[in-house]
């Protein structure tokens, strides 16, 4: 089966200062914020995409969203090439690729009530229904009483902020859902809610999903696969239960490690990585992480790593990875 | 017993309430809490719960439709809730100092590092040239790189990381008794987390000050704290060492929450744990135990009878639920 979207070599780049001064200094204008990234996500399958502040996670799904256009490279949804679409070709395409925005309540607008706002793709999108009958059957799939249609976002709590930017993002019957930070700012419990309702909708309605998270507990419940991302570009990825068991590129191994149980006996080698993430304008020699890998030695600094296919669909780069020899 | 000897800050029955248009708000009700010299307590509880509360309060930061209802804060044996406002400050910088949750609005924006970290000496002997100094030694306890030339940096010019090592330099510059952290690392990512982590660890060792850690993240107060205090809805429902409420939590909210941490489900499921159920009106606080409708064991005596701080496992473990009653139900 062919992906439902694929992401190919994808380049989005942000302007880093004016062209004048730019000419002026000599120095390149735009910076890469993702650089040469690749995936694919199959319908019915999600794929997680992990990574710190700054890692350009969120600018893929911009990019994505038609909102950010890719520098170079390609997106094909349903294997069509999707990253020139117009903006009235995006605005149908937008039925298909739904967005769960980062602020459960900012994303809402204050001033509409709930109905009123699990309706609204409808109504952007002129599908003629029974609003009314709409909003009961959204409302309910999300777990909201009925009469929640009537209160306003300031009303809610987070959890339930969360339910109605689920319930908007399943309105129009998407085919792939772009979930950004989907439990940002919620306690536990309600996250716990929260990814439940995720993974429910998706059995019950098969749809694709993109988690963006820099919370790795988040992934490891919902998704299938993973990426974990570094200044824009993928260190590794593969099955999320393969990298959770024997992560081979260091920077995961960090992450990992920095979502501690709370066991207070339990043997906690948390790994402090040293420093902070480069800034993406000026990229590191070599391989890019090596500035804060404990595991660096002098080679990472002058030579950058390509990727190693490590078995099934798990590859990383890294020179001098963490799991051993390379299986593949 | 010494406990009360070597007490650092003990909260006796302490109840705060908010006014609201639609009557008080009762966001603390009988709450303890006490904090021995040099340990370092956590306080837990997801959104609502009244940790935020509790932590401004010791500092006397209350928001103006604050009002403290009952009980005291003993600092040092002095009541924080009778001081007036001149008092207040006089403790603030010296004997409490405060870490916030946001980095990047603790920090005077149009002011350099420098003149902030000289600000808040202004009580200390000493010249200008001294106080820099001390200020540039601090910066470089805390891990900023060539500390005496960022004295004349603008919060902008740091990251968020290197704002909260400024902010805990600042807290810490006056050597205070007691440092209250809100949720210091929430606004961080995970692995600046860590730094953040380790380096309160690190200080609080060197300068022997007792911390009160706020945090919902239980493995951060599982790696950190000495002493742990579970808040549901405005009430404490469980204390005891992180060790004993961790390894044996005695209230149902407790273990609820524990279940609900996904760090610590080992195998992948898409059916997580979680807690059913919504917060109560504390408006209209409900008689009986405040966690009981939802709570999965509870009962008749639940509903009329509200649950005291029951003994449970260790020594200084304490509880509010009647399950732990051993005359009552035998």
């Amino acid at each position: 089966m062919s992906p439902l979207l694929e992401v190919e070599n994808l380049v989005v780049r942000y302007p880093a200062m004016g062209r004048v001064r730019a000419a002026l200094k000599g120095a390149e204008p735009e910076f890469e914020a993702v650089a040469d990234v690749s995936f694919g996500i199959k319908a019915g399958e999600t794929l997680g995409l992990v990574g710190e502040s700054g890692s350009g996670k969120s600018t893929i799904a911009r990019t994505l969203m038609g909102l950010k256009r890719a520098h170079s490279g390609s997106i094909r949804f349903d294997g069509r090439e999707i990253s020139d679409a117009s903006a009235q070709e995006y605005a149908r395409l937008r039925r298909e690729i739904a967005m769960m925005w980062q602020d459960p309540v900012g994303s809402l607008s204050p001033r509409l009530t709930v109905g009123a706002l699990v309706t609204e793709p409808l109504k952007i999108h002129g599908r003629r229904a029974d609003r009314r009958a709409e909003c009961k059957r959204l409302l309910e799939m999300v777990g909201l009483p009925a009469n929640f249609a009537g209160r306003f976002p300031h009303q809610l709590s987070g959890g339930q902020a969360r339910r109605v930017g689920v319930a908007r993002a399943l309105a129009l019957d998407p085919r792939l859902v772009i979930a950004d930070e989907p439990t940002a700012g919620l306690d536990m419990s309600v996250q716990a809610e929260v990814l439940n309702l995720l993974a429910e909708m998706q059995t019950r309605l098969g749809i694709a999903i993109l988690v963006i998270t820099h919370n790795l507990n988040v992934v490891r419940h919902i998704t299938d696969r993973m990426a974990i991302m570094y200044l824009g570009r993928f260190v590794e990825t593969g099955p999320t239960e393969r990298i959770f068991h024997a992560p081979c590129h260091p920077y995961t191994e960090a992450l990992l490690s920095a979502n501690p149980e709370p066991d207070p006996d339990a043997a906690q080698a948390r790994i402090t990585l040293s420093g902070e993430m480069p800034s993406p304008r000026r990229r590191p020699e070599g391989c890019e992480f090596h500035s804060r890998c404990q595991y660096a030695r002098p080679e990472c600094a002058r030579r950058a790593p390509g990727v190693t296919e490590h078995g099934p669909q798990h590859a990383f780069t890294c020179h001098f990875p963490i799991c051993g020899p390379s299986a593949a | 017993m010494t406990e009360a000897a070597d007490s650092l800050l003990s909260v006796k029955n302490l109840s705060i309430d908010f006014g609201t248009p639609r009557g008080a708000l009762h966001a603390l009700r009988g709450v303890e809490l006490e904090v021995p010299k040099g340990r370092i307590m956590g306080l837990v509880g997801e959104s609502g719960c009244g940790k935020s509360t509790l932590a401004f309060s010791l500092a006397g930061l209350l928001p103006s439709n604050g009002r403290v209802a009952g009980g005291a804060i003993l600092l040092n044996g002095e009541d924080v809730t009778k001081m007036s406002e001149r008092e207040l400050r006089d403790i603030r910088g010296r004997r409490v100092s405060m870490i916030f949750q946001d980095p990047m609005t603790a920090l005077n924006p149009v002011a350099t590092i420098g003149r902030q970290m000289l600000d808040i000496q202004y009580r200390d002997a000493g010249g200008k040239a001294e106080k820099r100094r001390r200020a540039a030694e601090m910066l470089d306890r805390v891990g900023i790189p060539d500390a005496a030339a960022q004295l004349a940096a603008y919060p902008h010019q740091f990251s968020g990381g290197m704002r909260q090592r400024v902010c805990i330099a600042m807290a810490l510059l006056t050597k205070p008794d007691l440092l209250i952290a809100d949720e210091p690392t929430t606004a961080l990512d995970a692995t600046l987390e860590v730094q953040i982590i380790e380096l309160l660890r690190e200080l609080q060792q060197e300068m022997g000050c007792a911390i009160v850690f706020v945090s919902h993240h239980l493995g951060t107060v599982a790696e950190l704290c000495d002493d742990v205090t579970v808040m549901y809805a405005g009430e404490m429902v469980e204390r005891g060492t992180v060790r004993d409420v961790f390894h044996n939590p005695a209230h149902p909210y407790t273990q609820a929450l524990l279940e609900c941490d996904p760090a610590r489900i080992k195998d992948a499921t898409r059916q997580l744990p979680t807690i059913p159920g919504t917060l109560p009106d504390l408006v209209r606080v409900p008689p009986g135990c405040i966690f009981r409708n939802r709570c999965e064991h509870a009962w008749e005596r639940c509903a009329t009878e509200h649950p005291p701080h029951y003994a449970a496992s260790g020594p200084r473990h304490v509880a509010s639920c009647h399950l732990l009653d051993k005359e009552g139900t035998a």
